[in-house]
């Protein structure tokens, strides 16, 4: 394999050394690592190709990874595999103002794009994840994970209107649009879907190459308001409320760790004190003219008030320009793409989190049953939530940060995770971005239909059993 | 206590320290961020030298103490004994304060309320002020 791969990339296109390979066995979470033994970087849909031909005659597993980024151990390999390493993959191939369309490689990653648009003066924008600037559009689409643009318009999946996939034997295929000479990447209807074969699969049926990647008006007028709560049925009560009202672009609730964390503490007390915030809630507002923008704010100051005539207490509105004059490291959450370097370098080098879609109504008793669960392990209880779709569903996300390099604190969110994952998929959330061990705990639940479906899928797409082994727990 | 290293204060004679930073509330971290920034100044970080006694502000019904020891400004949420000036409002009202660079209005209304020694106050107001 070594050989073939050094013939197809050349010598700098593989890495073999042990030291250098470490890297790629494992990522910031919990999860235990797997040593590959190769790393390859191809950089073209050809090279892939041949790879995966090859790599299938030789049973040897394949994990392709762009940036490694997801908390859910996706891209760490087999133990002796082959990981492919698509980060020299990062053109946009081209970007439709018209039809607002960009067209990109796996490792186009959120500042890629978004300097791309800026430098253009393309007034288009995408949705960004929390994940860092360097972190791959293409493979957050393809795990269906969620942007600021996922109140409006879903998980970053439903923006994929083509795609390009490398199959088990090799061979190239055309999905979405795409499927017809000709026809441009406007979406993945009306054609048999099959691009949900390879979105939410977790790498397991193929390789995507290129994908066609929907876009959204950029506005020209922003505002990002902050408001502070103080339990948890403000928060999530507003969040349904101001939902609603369909003029808020994005509504983030973050419980009070967070906001401790970013302003430079990196192991809060699990106990909140007298008198604090339980929870951050932003709110992003977008117009074409300050008329618009007059009318939304007087649609959010509507719901606040009338939450507060129920009894509920707000801080706010506080802009997030003022936050960031008084205390700069606020900037980080001033503009995205952002680096909440408190999480991901945190001491410990350890992140993870139970991160979950589910309906907005049980937000407010999920997160408090969550939060006494990480409280009760000595944990702060380190909320994210989000409204998406209009509201059909949000997500609630449980992080935590340890050290990887303490066996105790490593058992003990390996044991917290595991009782939030039952806890939350007990009141109707399911996990997305699931690591091994959650799917081999949800799969006692599942429809015997549906796995078996999977399983049957899964045959056709990898009977070599060679993509990314075991992801699915399949 | 937690001491700012790395920050621009690393550079000022006067240190900033959280008194128990793992209980510090959100009042006490936005403050210890705000002097930070300001004792980069060397103007203002001789001012905050010369200053002995302590403040404590009220943010809703957050509290938090600054209290000035020469070479050293320490953060609380413990209440200070014994403050030589006080501030009081809603975290809104003290933003403006400290943000917009506006005393007057929030004051003539009652959003934000002072008390104690007016002369400790004023020479203490520039370092709790964004510039």
């Amino acid at each position: 394999m070594k050989q073939f791969l050094t013939d197809l990339l050349g010598a700098e296109g593989v890495l073999d050394e042990p030291a250098r390979l470490a890297a790629y066995s494992e990522d910031q979470t919990e999860i235990e690592g797997g040593a590959p033994a190769l790393v390859a970087f191809p950089t073209t849909t050809k090279q892939i190709q041949s790879i995966v031909h090859v790599a299938g005659q030789e049973r040897t597993p394949i994990t392709a990874r762009v940036f490694g980024t997801n908390l859910g151990g996706l891209t760490v390999p087999s133990e002796g595999g082959l990981v492919l390493d698509l980060t020299r993959m990062n053109r946009v191939i081209d970007i439709d103002r018209e039809d607002m369309v960009a067209v990109i490689e796996p490792g186009v990653s959120q500042r890629i794009l978004k300097d791309r648009l800026t430098s253009e003066g393309i007034p288009l924008t995408l949705g960004y994840s929390l994940a860092p600037p360097d972190t791959s559009v293409f493979a957050n689409a393809l795990m269906g994970g969620l942007t600021n643009r996922s109140l409006k318009y879903g998980n970053q999946a439903e923006a994929i209107s083509a795609l390009e996939v490398v199959l088990s034997d090799g061979s190239l295929a055309q999905l979405g649009s795409w499927a017809v000479d000709g026809v441009p990447p406007f979406g993945r209807v009306p054609l048999p879907d099959l691009i949900g074969l390879f979105v939410g699969w977790q790498g397991t049926t193929g390789i995507a190459t290129r994908m066609a990647f929907q876009l959204w008006p950029l506005h020209p007028l922003n505002r990002r308001l902050f408001f502070l709560t103080y339990t948890p049925r403000a928060t999530f009560e507003a969040m349904r409320r101001l939902v609603r009202t369909e003029a808020v672009d994005d509504i983030g609730g973050l419980s009070w760790p967070s906001g401790k964390m970013m302003l430079g503490v990196p192991n809060p007390h699990p106990v909140l004190g007298d008198g604090e915030p339980t929870f951050f809630l932003y709110l992003d507002l977008t117009a074409e003219i300050p008329e618009e923008m007059a009318v939304k704010e007087k649609l959010v100051q509507r719901v606040i008030d009338g939450l507060r005539a129920e009894g509920e207490r707000y801080e706010g509105p506080i802009d997030v320009s003022t936050l960031v004059k008084v205390n700069p490291a606020m900037g980080k959450f001033a503009d995205f793409p952002t680096h909440l370097d408190f999480l991901t370098d945190h001491p410990g080098g350890g992140l993870t989190w139970i991160g979950t879609y589910g309906p907005l109504s049980r937000f407010t008793d999920a997160a408090v049953a969550c939060g006494e669960i990480m409280m009760r392990a000595g944990l702060p209880p380190t909320i994210v939530s989000r409204p998406m779709r209009g509201g059909h569903y949000g997500v609630l996300r449980f992080v935590t940060v340890f050290d990887k390099k303490d066996p105790n604190d490593v058992a003990r969110t390996r044991a917290v995770n595991r009782e939030l994952l039952l806890e939350l998929t007990n009141r109707g959330f399911l996990m997305y971005k699931t690591p091994v061990w959650a799917w081999n705990e949800l799969k006692p639940r599942m429809d015997p239909g549906m796995l078996k479906l999977m399983g049957q899928v899964k045959h056709l797409m990898d009977p070599y059993r060679h993509f990314n082994p075991g992801k699915l727990g399949l | 206590m937690i001491p700012d290293t790395g920050s621009p204060s690393a550079r000022s004679p006067v240190e900033v320290v959280l008194d128990d930073a793992p209980r510090m509330n959100l009042l006490g971290l936005l403050m210890r961020g705000l002097l930070v920034t300001n004792l980069a100044e060397p103007r203002l970080a001789a001012r905050a030298a010369g200053l002995r006694g302590a403040i404590q502000v009220t943010a809703g019904r957050m509290g938090a103490s600054l209290t000035f020891e020469g070479a050293r400004i320490v953060v609380s949420t413990r209440p200070a004994s014994g403050p030589r000036a006080r501030v009081a409002g809603d975290m809104v009202a003290l933003l403006d304060v400290v943000a917009r660079r506006a005393l007057l209005g929030p004051v003539l209304t009652g959003k934000v309320r002072l008390g104690g020694n007016p002369f400790f106050l004023l020479r203490l107001l520039p370092l709790i002020r964004t510039r």
